[in-house]
């Protein structure tokens, strides 16, 4: 049997509050289960999500690293060097935060990364094909790692979400209304205890008193 | 909505590989004072950021990277990618080990 609330003295006032507690635990407990269990099937369809994310990213960016072995190989990994010294661009990626059920994620958006041959701003002549072929992957694999770090980013904050949730549902669940519930319990007996006590002292009283009337009559 | 940056820990090549696509915050590294170096050049630019980093690298700054992953706010998005020689065979990634660790549940 659970333990009691202490500091609880037994009556009837208390007893009703304790009641409405359990009632409020209860319903809490409800409300936080049903949010667990969506939490749940969410964080499953997400990891689906992160899985083919994964899947895509993995395949792209080893289809890309050969590419830039293509490359290197073509015009020697010195020159790839450089000239991707002169290739880069300030990327900005817009971040705001959304609501997944209560849950506050990151949204990443990106305008398009891909560009066209002759925006990377290197001498087309002087280059192999190889590289725009290997800059095209990167920049496509770029944009995909952007969206499966928002993926990722997801399932992460469902999860600690999650795991706070599970953690509330268990401390209702096996502590505060199981103690709730004692407490009433010992609460009503003791009230039940007082009114037999009660009974036995009115009798007793009863009994007095009528001898008292009886030697009152007598004398 | 703010803005956000993206950075490129890596080797030599992957490095050069997103300098293609166009990623001037790229940061070559090879062991993990390097890593730690870059990662605290991208803390004190502190806007919020996408660092993107091989498998390899993360793996020898983990607790930082745990850490940082863990944050409520998520100023700093981490990603981690295979580097040329594709993922290290065997290894419980962090997600996984995520839920596990705070769900109880063992994912595939």
């Amino acid at each position: 049997m659970a333990d009691i609330l202490q500091d609880v003295s037994p009556n009837r006032m208390e007893l009703l509050r304790i009641n409405r507690r359990l009632k409020l635990a209860e319903k809490g407990h409800g409300l936080l289960k049903e949010k667990r269990d969506a939490l749940m099937s969410k964080l499953a369809s997400e990891l689906d999500n992160l899985r083919g994310a994964r899947k895509g990213v993995d395949v792209a960016l080893s289809g890309a690293y050969r590419k830039l072995s293509m490359a290197q190989a073509f015009m020697g990994p010195e020159e790839v060097y450089q000239i991707s010294l002169i290739t880069t661009r300030d990327i900005e990626l817009g971040a705001s935060v959304t609501s997944v059920m209560g849950v506050r994620v990151p949204r990443i958006e990106m305008s398009n990364l891909k560009r066209s041959i002759t925006e990377r701003g290197y001498n087309l002549q002087k280059t192999s094909s190889a590289l725009d072929e290997c800059s095209a992957a990167f920049e496509q694999v770029l944009e995909m790692i952007i969206k499966l770090a928002e993926t990722e980013e997801i399932v992460r904050k469902i999860v600690i979400e999650l795991s706070s949730t599970r953690r509330r549902v268990n401390a209702l669940e096996y502590n505060i209304v199981p103690k709730l519930r004692a407490t009433a319990r010992h609460i009503l007996m003791r009230l039940d205890e007082m009114e037999r006590e009660n009974f036995t002292r009115m009798k007793k009283i009863k009994k007095l008193m009528a001898e008292k009337m009886m030697k009152g009559s007598t004398a | 909505m703010g803005s956000m940056n993206v950075f490129v820990i890596g080797d030599h090549d992957t490095t050069i590989g997103f300098r293609l696509a166009g990623v001037n915050g790229t940061y070559e590294a090879a062991d993990r004072s390097e890593v730690e170096e870059a990662m605290k050049d991208i803390a004190v630019k502190g806007e919020s950021s996408l660092v993107i980093i091989t498998e390899r690298l993360a793996e020898m700054v983990r607790g930082m990277v745990n850490e940082i992953q863990r944050m409520k706010t998520g100023e700093v998005i981490i990603v981690e990618i295979p580097d040329r020689t594709g993922r290290i065979e065997g290894r419980t990634d962090s997600i996984r080990g995520m839920i596990k660790r705070m769900v109880g549940v063992e994912i595939e």
